[in-house]
């Protein structure tokens, strides 16, 4: 299993041409930047230092990643096009591969974009260098298993497609958080946080680097499973043209 | 059912054998028991009424559904080894692309994923535009705005970008005019003579009697008949004679003195593969001289309407 190059720069091309994607992924791009520039308060407080990094990367960057990966394979099973691109001597895992490295990728440069907004106008945000580091590859990590959590819902063939799928998905997890709605079984519940931390994968970072580890480890196991997930789930589609018998 | 059976050296490149299919929750079968056969040089046409299982046929063979049961294999390879995918050129029929694409971008893109060398692409792509008769001026426009005619075009050079040894086309003359209908049809018939294998699926029957060297009739799933009028190396042609006593006998004497092998003797007939239209002269010539009273000869073009509704019954 190997990168397709020519899947891989054809996915970035489609991102670059969903305009009303990049419009919405253009304006939650500002409120990061407000968020890593200490410009926005939250709850009457104002968010500085890597508290406000860690914020703005667990909920508008994962959000951005979300809406720009919509459609990354579905679009193309919808249409039509994928068919003749599974005709092609290219394995169903690398197309796989392929589509989320772009999307990877992508998300990868709007993180870097990220903290070159935050390292401009408040430097480290109070930690060291090495720390820093750690940050920032536990952010890459995190972003990479959003784009194969992505990939997996857009490789799954519901009549609603993948925004169904997810808007339902989130839609149940938010009247569990709102509610505060506990199940009588403490597993379920432990069950329903993993499964909501899978669809989010955030970075935890309580000052100590035990949390960054254990976060990573989590996040990396997210990453497998959904690319595994995907490339099973891809594998048994069925595809044909059923303009006529 | 008449079906071909594959000598010892007959190299199949298109062969499907025993190929089945239910679709999940689906009453009857989708295709049962079908078993088809291309060699270098034919073009197998495919026909049959609405949802009689042409589709179904069409995308097992190319690998997009897996059979219940049967095999396919493209060259040899099994359908869904990545040597049988560097073989295969598909047309569908209404071509689905992405609307930020133009005609150099779609074909530049199946060739790239053709595994064609990147070196080559400029001018790969170029000769595919070309050998379709798609006008410079519309290459570098979006698709979108492409006629139906065009996107045929288009779709037919993304099928034969990658240089492919076998062909799958659906509908491939629907929405052209009838000098592109003519084109297409002669590129097709070059690409079979250059020893490449055409699998067409179509309803316009007179354009598949043109081109197609046999015909598969398919209905309810079941492939109904086949019926063979040329070969990828000659003509085939059909006599009748009046019927006598002993007119068969004397027919298969005149062939056998001929040397003429393969041919289907009936009761007041045959149909036989000559070389061309002067090794036609000359088998008529010999049944002549051997006796036999011949009353109609041609070339067996096949009539495809009266085998279309006579649901092959034309083809026994």
């Amino acid at each position: 299993m190997r990168l397709n190059k020519a899947v891989f720069l054809h996915a970035l091309r489609s991102q670059a041409d969903a305009r009303v994607r990049l419009i919405l992924a253009g304006l939650l791009g500002l409120v990061l930047y407000a968020f890593v520039s200490g410009g926005v308060m939250l709850n009457g407080m104002g968010l500085s230092g890597i508290a406000a990094l860690l914020k703005a990367c667990n909920s508008l960057l994962l959000l951005m990643v979300w809406l720009l990966g919509l459609g990354l394979i579905s679009r193309e099973a919808s249409i039509g096009s994928l068919q003749l691109v599974l005709l092609r001597p290219i394995t169903r895992p690398s197309y796989l591969l392929s589509k989320w490295a772009a999307l990877a990728g992508l998300a990868w440069a709007l993180l870097l974009l990220t903290h070159a907004a935050f390292l401009g106008h408040q430097g480290l945000g109070g930690v060291d260098g090495a720390t820093y580091a750690a940050i920032l590859a536990a952010q890459a990590l995190q972003l990479a298993a959003v784009a194969a959590m992505v990939a997996f819902f857009s490789c799954v063939p519901i009549a609603f497609g993948e925004l169904g799928l997810l808007a339902l998905f989130a839609a149940a997890f938010l009247v569990l958080k709102v509610l505060n709605f506990r199940l009588a079984s403490e597993a379920l519940n432990q069950a329903l946080d993993l499964a909501w931390r899978a669809l989010l994968p955030g970075v935890d970072y309580d000052g100590s680097m035990g949390s960054l580890w254990s976060g990573a480890a989590f996040n990396g196991g997210v990453l497998l499973a959904a690319l595994g997930g995907a490339a099973a789930v891809l594998r048994s589609r069925e595809f044909t043209y059923a303009d006529h018998g | 059912m008449k079906t071909q059976v594959p000598s010892a050296d007959t190299a199949w490149l298109i062969e499907g054998h025993g190929l089945s299919k239910t679709y999940r929750g689906g009453k009857r079968p989708a295709l049962e028991n079908a078993s088809v056969q291309v060699a270098a040089g034919e073009i197998l046409g495919v026909i049959g009424p609405n949802g009689a299982g042409k589709t179904t046929l069409m995308a097992c063979l190319l690998g997009l559904l897996k059979p219940d049961q049967g095999t396919v294999t493209l060259g040899g390879h099994g359908v869904e080894s990545l040597q049988a995918k560097a073989r295969v050129g598909y047309l569908p029929e209404r071509l689905r692309f992405d609307p930020w694409m133009d005609g150099w971008d779609f074909v530049s893109f199946h060739q790239a994923l053709s595994g064609r060398p990147a070196a080559r692409r400029q001018a790969d792509v170029a000769e595919a535009l070309e050998q379709v008769g798609l006008e410079r001026a519309a290459w570098h426009r979006p698709i979108k705005g492409y006629s139906r005619g065009m996107l045929q075009r288009v779709g037919l050079a993304q099928a034969l970008v990658g240089r492919p040894q076998t062909l799958f086309l659906d509908e491939p003359t629907s929405g052209m005019d009838p000098d592109g209908a003519m084109a297409t049809r002669n590129l097709i018939q070059t690409f079979a003579a250059d020893g490449g294998a055409v699998v067409v699926n179509s309803h316009q029957l007179e354009q598949l009697g043109k081109l197609c060297h046999k015909v598969v009739f398919l209905k309810q799933g079941r492939i109904e008949a086949t019926e063979q009028w040329a070969g990828p190396t000659g003509l085939r042609w059909s006599l009748r004679w009046l019927e006598q006593p002993g007119g068969k006998a004397k027919a298969a004497e005149a062939l056998e003195k001929l040397g003429l092998e393969g041919a289907s003797l009936t009761k007041g007939g045959l149909q036989a593969t000559v070389e061309d239209e002067a090794g036609a002269a000359e088998l008529l010539k010999a049944l002549v001289k051997a006796g036999v009273a011949v009353t109609h000869a041609g070339p067996l073009q096949g009539d495809l309407e009266k085998f279309f509704h006579g649901g092959g019954d034309a083809a026994e």
